[in-house]
């Protein structure tokens, strides 16, 4: 049962949080939170589309086709973020129009519920081939959906009531989840041997385990890995430092045109 | 010959040497399958949530192709944190799953949908 727990939590739990975010950001730019129940329906047909195909899918592209579709969700998912952020960054000089948010949050949502809710349509697929765990895992699985909503909504309410202050840690923690799933992506290819793999460039296991509820949080927050290969921290870092980048620039251009 | 390898210094010399240089780190990085002609193919099994054979020996310093047979109805996911690998593996199928190079040591992996039974190690040496 604590198996399905964590399995479903940890699926929940990246979602749960994006939710969060996004949530905070609809209330700073005033949007009406519709489109999160907009995105919920496509999001779970998505995924179950994603689940009862990925048989096939995976013998795509010589057997990588897992892979790739995986890494396609993943940096689609993370650039509409950085998108997003930025926008929010630029508020004060852009003008936006909340059509265009309200697409980019319900895509985001809809891409993270398929590639989440796909492992757990998998999973649960996976243990009804056994009577014996059916329940246990059931039982797991409400517990750990329960454990990553609440997460989610604890964290959308600290953040919002933190209000000036909520919203920079918010967008600095998508930031941080962008540059994770870039990160992952980066995993994805060299699994299916797309990119070279190489040594990993430090080992941070024993300061904190992939294992651990730490290691765990901090993975659905920032992609955490104990042991990174070079290409995945420098995809990490330009991920922070290139929108980092953006946002001074056009911050100092406009300044000085105004 | 000769002919052949003037065109290519000459060829060398007109273009930037930087750009050169980072044309064949590219394609390094980017077609592994001109980087490493031979590669080492390792067969494992997944049998009533166990892996058939759980330990496995490969050299250090090399690429090693897994290829990971599901012969249970029901799916599985092969994932490793010290290896940073993670792949659904459907009932009755088959997956490729490359790893490597790695340094000397041990490397635990599992099944995550079945953690109890489904353990095993892959050792570098």
């Amino acid at each position: 049962m604590l198996d399905a727990v964590i399995i479903v939590l940890r699926e929940t739990l990246e979602a749960s949080l994006l939710v969060s975010f996004l949530f905070v950001y609809s209330n700073h730019f005033k949007v009406h939170k519709k489109w999160m129940s907009l995105a919920l329906a496509p999001g779970i047909a998505s995924a179950f589309l994603v689940a009862f195909n990925l048989p096939n899918i995976s013998d795509l592209f010589d057997g990588t086709g897992q892979e790739v579709l995986f890494v396609a969700v993943l940096l689609s998912l993370s650039l509409l973020i950085q998108w997003v952020n930025l926008i929010a960054m630029l508020s004060g000089n852009l003008n936006v129009g909340p059509p265009l948010l309200k697409m980019l949050f319900s895509s985001i949502i809809i891409l993270a519920i398929s590639l989440e809710g796909a492992e757990i349509i998998i999973f649960f697929q996976s243990s009804m081939a056994n009577e014996n765990n059916f329940y246990p895992n059931l039982l797991g699985s409400i517990l750990g959906l329960g454990i990553g909503v609440s997460v989610g909504a604890a964290s959308y309410y600290i953040l919002d009531q933190l209000s000036k202050a909520g919203l920079a840690i918010c967008s600095f923690l998508l930031v941080m989840v962008s540059a994770g799933m870039a990160s992952q992506a980066v995993s994805y290819l060299m699994q299916a041997d797309l990119l070279n793999s190489g040594y990993p460039i430090w080992d941070t296991g024993s300061l904190i385990d992939e294992r651990s509820v730490v290691g765990q949080l901090l993975y659905a927050l920032m992609g955490y890995e104990a042991t990174p290969s070079f290409v995945q921290v420098i995809v990490y870092f330009s991920y922070i430092g290139i929108p980092l980048s953006i946002f001074f620039y056009l911050k100092y251009s406009s300044s000085r045109g105004g | 010959m000769n002919l052949d390898c003037n065109r290519k210094t000459k060829f060398l010399s007109r273009a930037n040497s930087q750009f050169s240089i980072l044309f064949i780190l590219l394609s390094l990085c980017l077609f592994p399958q001109i980087a490493s002609a031979k590669r080492l193919v390792i067969e494992i099994e997944i049998k009533n949530h166990f892996f058939v054979p759980d330990k496995i020996k490969i050299p250090a310093d090399s690429k090693v192709k897994l290829v990971v047979h599901n012969r249970d109805s029901s799916s599985e996911e092969f994932e490793s944190y010290e290896l940073n690998r993670e792949k659904l593996i459907m009932g009755g199928r088959k997956a490729n799953i490359f790893i490597g190079p790695l340094s000397p040591g041990e490397y635990p992996f599992f099944g995550e949908f079945n953690q109890k039974t489904a353990q095993g190690r892959i050792i570098v040496e």
